[in-house]
C-alpha cells in the first residue's frame, strides 16, 4: 500500500504520514494536500457512438489526471441513453477505478415529446434523469416529466434555457457579438429557462439540478429558489469562472471558445464566482471531448464544447484562490447529490502552476477552452477507491 | 499598405483606407480606356470562392482581377464540394494546392475568411462573411461619397434598415467612423436593437430623425432570405415607416446623397423615383466597385513582386 509522507489531509490540522489504501510507490507529501476526489456532474463520455472523441480508457485516464473519482455520464450519446438496456450497458467503472454514474434521458431520444421509462431506467441503474443539455420546448412535457420523476425520487438535471431563444446565436447577445458579427444568444434564454423550471419545481415538488448556469440573473434566481426551500441545486463549468465573452474580442473566431451556452459577460463571470464562494452554485468539469474535425470548422458550424477534466481543478483554484472552496464546490457538494455514498482522494499541490496544453492531455480530445492559460494548482495523483488511514 | 488580406474594416487604420481610396481613384482611369487592361497582376491567379450566391460582387471582383491582367478561376462551391460534405478547410487545402495567389471568399458564417487567411500565405479578400463584414462594399461606398462630398471627416451618414444583420452596414460603420464621419442609424426595433450601442453609431428611432441632418442616406436592402421569424409584419408596413420615398426625401437636404448596396427592392426600402432620381448614386457605386476591388487586389498582392509563399 502506498504511503504519503508529511501530507496535509483535508479537514486535518497538521501534516502527517498517510497510508493510502491503494497500491503504489511511497511519495513525499510536503506542501501537498489530500482532498476528496472531485465529481464531474456534467460529463459527456463520448461513448458509445463517438469513437473519435473519447473511449472508456481515455476518459478514465483523463479523469484520474484531473483528480476526478466520479463522473456523471450524460445520456446525449449515440444511441441516446433512454432505455434500461442502454443504461445497463454504461460501464460503471473505468480503468483506474473512476466511477461512472449514468444519467438517463428523461424523454425518448431527448426529443422532449414522450417520457422515457423513468422507473425502469432507475431500476437499470440510472443515477439521474437528464435533458442531456437539450432544453425541452414543450412546458407540459417538462412538467409531466418532473411530476413523474418525483414519484421515484430521482434528481432531474436540466440545462435551463428557452429552446427558441437559445437557438438564436453562438455568442453572448450583447455589444461584443454585434461588433464581431456573430449571432447573439441572449441571457434571457437562461433567465426564462430558470424561471420556468423553478415554477414547475414549486408546483411539482420534484428535485432538480440546473446545469450550465452562466448569468448573473440566473444565479439570483437560483439563490431565490434555494432560499424559498425548493429542492433546486445548480452548477457551472469551472472554466466559466475564468473565461468570459472577452476572449472573442480579438475577432479570431477561434472555435476553442465555441461553447453552448456561450461565455457571458465579465459581470456574469464575477457573479458566478461569488455564487460559488457563498455555496449557492456547485462546479462541474463539463467535459465535452470533440474531435479535431468537429472543431476545425467555421465558428458557427463547429461543434460546441470544451474538455474540462484535466484543467477544471486548476481553473477552480485559480478563480477561487482557496482550496476549501474548491473542495466544497467540486467534491463534497456534488457528492451529496449522488444517489450513493462515494469516496476517493486526490493528491494536489495547490502552489504549483500548470500551463494548459491539451496536447499533453490524456483525453483523446484536444479542445480545451483554457488552452495556453497558466493556472494555479496541480493534481499529482488520484485514488478513486482509496481510503485514508 | 502592408497587409496581405482584407478581412474587414474593423481594424484598418485611417491611412490605409485613405491609400486604398486613392489607389482606387487612379484605377478608375483604366475603366475609361478603350482597352481596359493593365499588366500589374499578369501571371497571378485569383480564385473566386463563393459559398453564397452572388452576382454583382463576384462579377465586380472578376472584372477587377481581369483588368489587372490576373487569371481568374471560379468555384461555385454551393453546388460542388460542400454539397458532398467537404469541410471549408478541406476545400481550401485543395484550392491552395492549385497555387493561387489570392482568394476572394464569400461565406454564410462570420470568420470563415479569417480561417482561410490564417491557414495559408495567400491573400484573402472578404466578399462578405455572414452578418460580419463586407469591406469592399464599404470602401466603394466611401469612394462614392468622397466623389460627391470631398472629405468624409465631419460628415453625417444615415444608415436605415436591418443594421443588426447587415455586413454592409457593419463595414461602413467601421470605415466611416475611422475616417471621421458620424454614423446615425434607424430601423425597426427588431433590426436596430439596443445592443447596437456596441458599435460607434447613434441609434435614432425614425427615418425622419436620421434623414434630416444627413449628408448621405444609405438604405439597406431587406434581405428576405435572411429574416428570422416575426421580424417584420409586411413589406408595405416596412415601406410605410422605414422606406425612402419622395415625401421623406423632401425633409432631407436638397443635395443629400442617396445610396443603396443593391440589389434594390423597389417600393420597399426605396421608392423607384428616389432610386432613379438626381440624388441617387446607386449606379456610380457599381462602377466604383470595380476600381475599389482593383485597388484591393493590387495592394494585397503587391505591385507585381513574387508572392512570399
Amino acid at each position: 500500500m502506498a504511503r504519503i509522507r508529511n501530507v496535509r489531509v483535508w479537514g486535518a490540522d497538521r501534516a502527517r504520514d498517510v497510508e493510502i489504501g491503494a497500491p503504489g510507490p511511497d511519495v513525499e507529501g510536503e506542501g501537498k494536500w489530500l482532498v476528496p476526489a472531485l465529481v464531474d456532474l456534467c460529463c459527456d463520455p463520448g461513448f458509445p457512438g463517438f469513437p473519435v472523441r473519447e473511449d472508456l480508457a481515455s476518459l478514465g485516464a483523463a479523469a484520474l489526471a484531473g483528480g476526478f473519482g466520479d463522473l456523471v455520464a450524460s445520456p446525449r450519446v449515440d444511441p441516446v441513453a433512454d432505455t434500461p438496456e442502454q443504461v445497463a450497458q454504461v460501464p460503471r467503472v473505468a480503468p483506474g477505478g473512476v466511477r461512472l454514474w449514468p444519467a438517463a434521458a428523461q424523454t425518448q431520444g431527448l426529443e422532449g415529446k414522450e417520457l422515457a421509462e423513468i422507473g425502469l431506467l432507475g431500476r437499470a441503474g440510472a443515477a439521474f434523469l437528464s435533458d442531456g443539455g437539450v432544453p425541452i420546448r414543450d412546458t407540459v412535457v417538462l412538467r409531466n416529466a418532473l411530476e413523474y420523476a418525483r414519484g421515484f425520487g430521482t434528481i432531474t438535471m436540466l440545462r435551463p434555457a428557452d429552446a427558441d431563444l437559445d437557438a438564436l446565436g453562438v455568442a453572448h447577445d450583447g455589444e461584443l457579438a454585434v461588433r464581431i458579427g456573430l449571432r447573439g444568444n441572449p441571457a434571457a434564454a437562461e433567465e426564462v429557462g430558470i424561471a420556468r423550471i423553478v415554477a414547475l419545481v414549486r408546483a411539482t415538488g420534484a428535485a432538480v439540478h440546473l446545469t450550465h448556469v452562466g448569468t448573473a440573473r440566473g444565479v439570483d434566481a437560483v439563490r431565490a429558489a434555494r432560499a424559498e426551500g425548493l429542492p433546486v441545486s445548480a452548477s457551472t463549468p469551472a472554466r466559466n469562472l475564468l473565461l468570459d465573452e472577452d476572449v472573442l474580442a480579438a475577432g479570431t473566431y477561434d472555435t476553442r471558445w465555441r461553447l453552448h451556452p456561450p461565455l457571458r459577460t465579465a459581470a456574469d463571470r464575477e457573479a458566478l464566482v461569488s455564487a460559488v464562494r457563498e455555496g449557492s452554485l456547485l462546479l462541474c468539469a463539463d467535459h465535452q471531448p470533440r474531435a479535431p474535425e468537429e472543431k476545425d470548422l467555421e465558428f458557427e458550424r463547429a461543434v460546441p464544447g470544451s474538455t474540462g477534466l484535466e484543467s477544471a481543478f486548476s481553473a477552480a483554484l485559480t478563480a477561487l484562490g482557496d482550496l476549501d472552496l474548491v473542495v466544497a464546490a467540486f467534491c463534497t457538494g456534488p457528492r451529496a447529490l449522488l444517489p450513493e455514498r462515494t469516496g476517493g482522494w486526490a493528491l494536489v499541490d495547490p502552489h504549483a502552476e500548470i500551463a494548459v496544453r491539451a496536447g499533453d492531455h490524456r483525453s483523446r480530445a484536444r479542445n480545451d477552452a483554457l488552452e495556453g492559460r497558466t493556472l494555479r494548482g496541480r493534481v499529482l495523483s488520484c485514488f478513486p477507491a482509496a481510503s485514508v488511514a | 499598405m502592408k497587409r496581405k488580406d482584407m478581412l474587414g474594416l474593423r481594424d484598418v487604420a485611417r491611412e490605409e483606407i485613405q491609400e486604398i481610396l486613392d489607389v482606387a481613384d487612379q484605377m478608375r482611369e483604366v475603366g475609361r480606356r478603350r482597352v481596359k487592361k493593365v499588366p500589374p497582376l499578369r501571371g497571378r491567379t485569383v480564385v473566386m470562392l463563393f459559398f453564397e450566391a452572388s452576382t454583382r460582387t463576384r462579377t465586380s471582383f472578376e472584372l477587377a482581377a481581369k483588368r489587372l491582367s490576373a487569371d481568374t478561376l471560379g468555384f461555385n462551391v454551393s453546388t460542388s464540394s460542400t454539397a458532398k460534405g467537404e469541410s471549408l478547410m478541406d476545400t481550401a487545402r485543395n484550392i491552395y494546392a492549385m497555387q493561387p495567389d489570392a482568394v476572394v471568399v464569400r461565406h454564410a458564417y462570420a470568420g470563415a475568411p479569417h480561417m482561410l487567411a490564417r491557414a495559408f500565405p495567400w491573400s484573402v479578400l472578404n466578399a462578405g462573411d455572414g452578418i460580419n463584414e463586407h469591406p469592399s462594399q464599404a470602401l466603394l461606398d466611401m469612394l462614392t461619397m468622397r466623389d460627391r462630398l470631398g472629405a468624409l471627416e465631419g460628415r453625417t451618414v444615415a444608415i436605415v434598415g436591418d443594421v443588426q444583420h447587415s455586413r454592409v452596414a457593419r463595414s461602413n460603420i467601421y470605415g466611416l467612423t475611422t475616417m471621421g464621419a458620424k454614423v446615425v442609424v434607424a430601423g425597426p426595433g427588431t433590426m436596430c436593437r439596443s445592443e447596437l450601442r456596441g458599435l460607434p453609431v447613434e441609434v435614432r428611432h425614425t427615418v425622419d430623425d436620421v434623414v434630416r441632418d444627413a449628408d448621405v442616406v444609405m438604405m439597406l436592402r431587406i434581405q428576405r432570405e435572411r429574416l428570422g421569424r416575426a421580424v417584420l409584419p409586411s413589406a408595405r408596413e416596412y415601406a410605410a415607416f422605414y422606406g425612402l420615398d419622395l415625401q421623406r426625401l423632401e425633409r432631407a437636404r436638397p443635395d443629400v446623397v442617396v445610396m443603396h448596396p443593391g440589389p434594390i427592392n423597389r417600393g420597399v426600402e426605396i421608392a423607384a423615383d428616389v432610386a432613379d432620381g438626381p440624388n441617387s448614386v446607386i449606379l456610380d457605386q457599381v462602377t466604383n466597385g470595380i476600381a475599389v476591388r482593383m485597388a484591393l487586389l493590387f495592394l494585397t498582392l503587391g505591385s507585381g513582386e513574387e508572392a512570399t509563399a
